[in-house]
């Protein structure tokens, strides 16, 4: 299967720039059925599956469901792939097509959680540090990397300043707190099924809209 | 017939059916009345290390929860042996048996426990249609457990804390079902 040429960067694209409330991101998980991602007491998706001691929560992976499919998370960059493509870039770069077992695999179906924007964007959560308690800020980011246009981070801000992703943030206390409320956030608005994922308007993407005759 | 139990640790299940009991903050156990099985209580946290004394058991509710919870967070900590020693599983253990007595006295309707990779038994609980988290964060190498507590209600937070274990269940209990108590944070203030 060729690269979906779709949810890479494009000299079209601009940063998206539309209310995205009504849209959800779809973040893949490394459960092997549905069944192992949710709670069957609580109907809740278990925080294992909605980060991993290598990923952080502080920085979350997702990407904006619509044009980018949740077929797509079979796409698995090889080390090479993940050299040359897993960074961060401009909306509007010029990126070459992957191209199959050099840069990426095809691997099998990956079981995903929904979050809709609306839900989590903007809302605040409470962590305690130095006997203080602070806010954190939930921030949805438009963060295209050269893989994937439609990849979004899940972010953090205390005050004006958004928690950077660095190792040593990780093993703060204060940033477990954080990231304690953020798990609780995240598995209340985490679903496993959307059953009507709107679309995005190409407006809100693309640069110029083609000329209509 | 009354009968001591001082250990239910080796044997909980065959002594549970024999015996009534619940459980206080020291993770030692109490006898406690039957109607408080069907009602909102609030935990009276008991410190003392005397023997208990149990009987005419009735298996309760709550009695099978914590079963349920218990064989949980040993299933989970086999997942986790290669973050956590057998030793990291007693703390485990002590702190369940402090924070679970605490949460089945909100009568849950569901309960659920998950240990986290941050040193933490995170728990789930739904009570109507109230979701509430409970993140009991066990201090591995001191005795100050910290816990936080999100509590969320048709998709809106109307309550977080972040505490000790002996203020949370003041908190949680007065937010609940109790008169005013002075938050610490109030619900207020975290609307958004």
């Amino acid at each position: 299967m060729s690269y979906p040429v779709k949810i890479l960067p494009n000299p079209n694209f601009k940063y998206i720039d539309c209310d995205c409330s009504s849209l959800y991101l779809v973040r893949s998980t490394t459960a092997n059925t549905e069944a192992d991602l949710i709670d069957p007491e609580t109907k809740k998706v278990y925080i294992k599956h909605i980060c991993s001691p290598k990923d952080n929560i502080i920085d979350l992976s997702t990407s904006l469901l619509g044009v980018f499919e949740t077929e797509h998370l079979k796409l698995e960059l090889t080390s090479h792939g993940l050299d040359k493509y897993n960074h961060e870039c401009s909306p509007d770069e010029k990126v070459a097509i992957p191209i199959l077992d050099e840069d990426y695999t095809q691997g099998k179906f990956k079981i995903c959680f929904f979050l809709k924007i609306g839900d989590i964007n903007k809302n605040f959560v409470d962590f305690r540090k130095e006997n203080m308690t602070h806010k954190a800020e939930c921030n949805i980011i438009h963060s295209p990397m050269r893989w994937n246009y439609w990849h979004f981070s899940v972010r953090w801000k205390v005050g004006e300043d958004i928690i950077p992703y660095e190792n040593e943030y990780r093993k703060k206390n204060w940033v477990q707190k954080l990231s304690s409320e953020s798990r609780s956030m995240i598995s209340e608005f985490g679903v496993i099924n959307v059953n009507e994922a709107n679309i995005i308007p190409e407006k809100c993407y693309m640069k110029k809209l083609p000329e209509i005759f | 017939m009354k009968y001591e139990i001082e250990n239910l640790e080796e044997n909980w299940e065959s002594s549970a059916k024999q015996a009534k009991i619940t459980w206080n903050s020291a993770g030692s156990y109490t006898p406690i009345p039957s109607y408080l099985d069907t009602h909102n209580i609030h935990l009276n946290f008991n410190t003392s290390s005397a023997p208990m004394l149990y009987e005419e058991y009735q298996p309760g509710e709550n009695d099978r929860k914590f079963i349920r919870l218990e064989k949980a967070l040993k299933k989970q900590w086999q997942e986790f042996k290669d973050v956590y020693s057998k030793e990291d599983y007693e703390y485990f253990k002590q702190a369940m048996q402090q924070s679970v007595p605490l949460l089945l006295g909100l009568s849950p309707d569901k309960i659920s426990l998950q240990l986290s990779y941050d040193k933490s038994i995170f728990y789930t609980l739904i009570k109507n249609d109230i979701s509430i988290y409970f993140d009991h964060f066990v201090q591995l190498e001191d005795d100050m457990d910290e816990v936080i507590v999100s509590v969320y209600q048709k998709k809106e937070k109307i309550f977080s804390l972040s505490s000790s274990l002996e203020h949370i269940n003041l908190e949680i209990n007065q937010f609940l079902f109790g008169e005013p108590y002075p938050s610490l944070i109030s619900k207020n203030e975290l609307s958004c």
